[in-house]
């Protein structure tokens, strides 16, 4: 019984303490209002924007269904024939992690894909494989695996179509389309 | 539904005719292509004889479809026509001069004959080993005009017949992927690049045809529904039936031979495995196991081996495993990169694309590994694919920039460009 009063006590000092300085505040400083609830709410509020403005439509010829591609779901690129991930490949998957952690909701596909040297079957299985490493890393950074689709286009969808080094290595990518949100 | 009775009616309307009791040689084989020293020989083939009115241009498009056949065989020198003897006349077994062709040089001698009729046109040929001064074999032919062509490629096929005993190739199909729509389709050809036809038409992005042991069928994979699945198209009706549809990989796909069974990429746990379905496409069994990519399944003829590409050593290798033992040996050991195995119909080589030098080139090797051959020099070179007589190859390359089918043979024959499109066809799979 003691014990409980004194406690009440310390939880009405403790909140004295707290509040009172803020209710000073507010009266001294009326229009710096901004709480820090208010504050990660206008941040949220903000990032939904930038992130609903970040998304386009888009359908890919001759493939059912529309999907969505955000401006803030970077690609990460591979070496010839090889799927692990580099420095700056894990940085970009950070990043797409961290949106994805901030929507909940976000279903994606990851698409592997090769440049067209090789034979296309074997470019294939590469292709699998390049989605599924940027799909492990991805569970490491958090994201739930059941919101991670993958799919290898192999060499069936170039980016830059020319047969050079740098076509090339712009073709070697992961790309992340939103399947539902 | 309209092609496959116009086939059907071609069928039946080129006719072959006998001429005369067999000769005394039949049964013989006069160029031995099992033979290790197997060299061309000189084949005198004089203009065709016109035996009555032969309305312009139908000769010269016969002589064309006529050497182009016998020049793809790879048998023969085709000699030049200015020195030949006996000008002037269909030579046959009553009026031919051995003694003035051999003395030109000639080894082996056609004479072809031919008539046109209103809407008919008849052809004969008459096949001699001057050499051996022997009469092998004579035929005659009738079709309607436009079976004409098929009526030349069948001569062909039983002219080699006759001096090999192979099976000829005349009048088989190529299938293969174009993207001349803008997309990549599934077409079919003749073997030389004639009379092309889309099969598949659905925009989306169309790979791997392979072609069932009937001959009546493609499989091929198919993205339409946002993953690659696995797709039958019959081609007489057009009918198309969706077969395996597992999420992630049903691609490169191989019927077996008996026709029972398909090997395929199916996906592993996280990566991509060589699978065998039942013929609908069901029970999935898994035939390898490794946390490596395997790709490109391939039947021995017997149907009791699967070599197929694995990059579990590090790079991509062709592999040959065992379906009753299960048991799993390396083929290639040369070069960083080889894909694409295609195991010969007649079961003693595999052929192959390697990278050599940066770029790829196609090669056979027996089932040893030993007796590696390129068979390309120039381009890039990917997919090869067997005629059905175990001897000819056909292969995609980008020689002139974009990618054409070509057709070598297993001595490194030609090659023969046979598409010839702006666009890209590849991936080339010959009918059985």
């Amino acid at each position: 019984m003691r014990n409980k009063r004194w406690a009440w006590r310390i939880l009405f000092l403790v909140m004295l303490i707290i509040l009172l300085p803020q209710c000073q505040y507010k009266v001294v400083k009326k229009e710096r209002t901004v709480t820090p609830e208010e504050e990660k709410a206008l941040r949220e509020g903000r990032e939904r924007k930038d992130f609903e403005e970040s998304l386009t439509k888009r359908k890919y010829p001759g493939i059912e269904g529309e999907v969505l591609e955000s401006t803030l779901l970077n690609d990460i690129h591979f070496a010839f024939d090889r799927y692990d991930l580099r420095e700056e490949g894990r940085r970009i998957l950070a990043k797409n992690a961290r949106v994805l952690l901030a929507h909940p909701n976000l279903r994606i596909q990851i698409e592997g894909h090769c440049d067209e040297r090789g034979s296309n079957e074997y470019n294939l299985a590469l292709g699998e494989k390049r989605a599924v490493s940027a799909k492990l890393y991805l569970i490491k950074l958090g994201v739930k695996g059941d919101r991670l689709a993958t799919i290898s286009y192999g060499e069936e969808m170039p980016l830059d179509p020319r047969h050079n080094e740098e076509a090339w290595a712009k073709n070697r990518r992961c790309h992340f389309i939103i399947l539902s949100r | 539904m309209e092609r496959s009775k116009k086939k059907a009616v071609l069928f039946f309307v080129v006719m072959m005719v006998i001429l005369l009791p067999p000769p005394a040689g039949s049964g013989i084989v006069y160029i031995d292509i099992d033979s290790p020293y197997i060299r061309k020989s000189y084949l005198a083939l004089p203009e065709i004889e016109e035996l009555g009115k032969v309305p312009q241009g139908i000769k010269k498009e016969i002589e064309v479809i006529l050497t182009q056949d016998l020049t793809i065989a790879d048998f023969f020198y085709l000699m030049k026509r200015e020195k030949l003897p006996q000008k002037g006349s269909y030579v046959t077994e009553a009026t031919v001069d051995f003694e003035a062709w051999e003395r030109v040089g000639a080894e082996f001698l056609l004479s072809v004959g031919l008539s046109v009729k209103g809407e008919q046109v008849s052809m004969e040929f008459r096949l001699f080993d001057v050499i051996q001064r022997i009469y092998i074999a004579g035929k005659r032919y009738r079709a309607p005009t436009e079976g004409m062509r098929l009526m030349v490629h069948r001569m062909a096929d039983e002219i080699i017949h006759q001096l090999t005993g192979e099976r000829g190739i005349f009048q088989t199909k190529i299938a293969f992927v174009s993207d001349r729509t803008g997309n990549k389709e599934i077409y079919m050809m003749d073997f030389n690049g004639h009379k092309v036809e889309i099969i598949t038409r659905n925009g989306s992005i169309n790979i791997s045809p392979a072609w069932s042991p009937d001959g009546r069928s493609l499989l091929y994979t198919c993205f339409r529904r946002r993953n690659p699945d696995l797709y039958q198209v019959f081609l007489s009706t057009g009918r198309i039936v969706l077969l395996s549809a597992v999420t992630g990989l049903n691609a490169a796909s191989a019927w077996s031979p008996d026709g029972k069974r398909i090997a395929l990429m199916m996906r592993g746990d996280g990566n991509t495995d060589i699978y065998l379905l039942n013929q609908k496409g069901k029970n999935p069994s898994r035939l390898t196991r490794s946390w490596a990519n395997e790709a490109s399944p391939t039947w021995s003829p017997d149907g009791k081996q699967i070599a197929f590409v694995s990059d579990r050593s590090g790079s991509p290798q062709i592999y040959i495993v065992d379906l009753g033992t299960k048991r799993m040996r390396r083929l290639t050991y040369e070069g960083s990169y080889n894909c694409s195995p295609a195991w010969s119909p007649k079961g003693d080589k595999i052929a192959f694309a390697g990278k050599e030098g940066g770029r790829f080139h196609i090669y056979t090797i027996r089932l040893d590994g030993s007796d590696l051959r390129r068979l390309t020099r120039k381009g890039n070179n990917e997919h090869p694919s067997w005629a059905p007589n175990g001897r000819h190859i056909a292969f995609d390359s980008k020689r002139k920039g974009n990618a054409d089918i070509y057709i070598t043979t297993d001595n490194g024959g030609g090659p023969w460009r046979i598409t010839n499109s702006r666009a890209n066809e590849t991936e080339s799979a010959w009918s059985p």
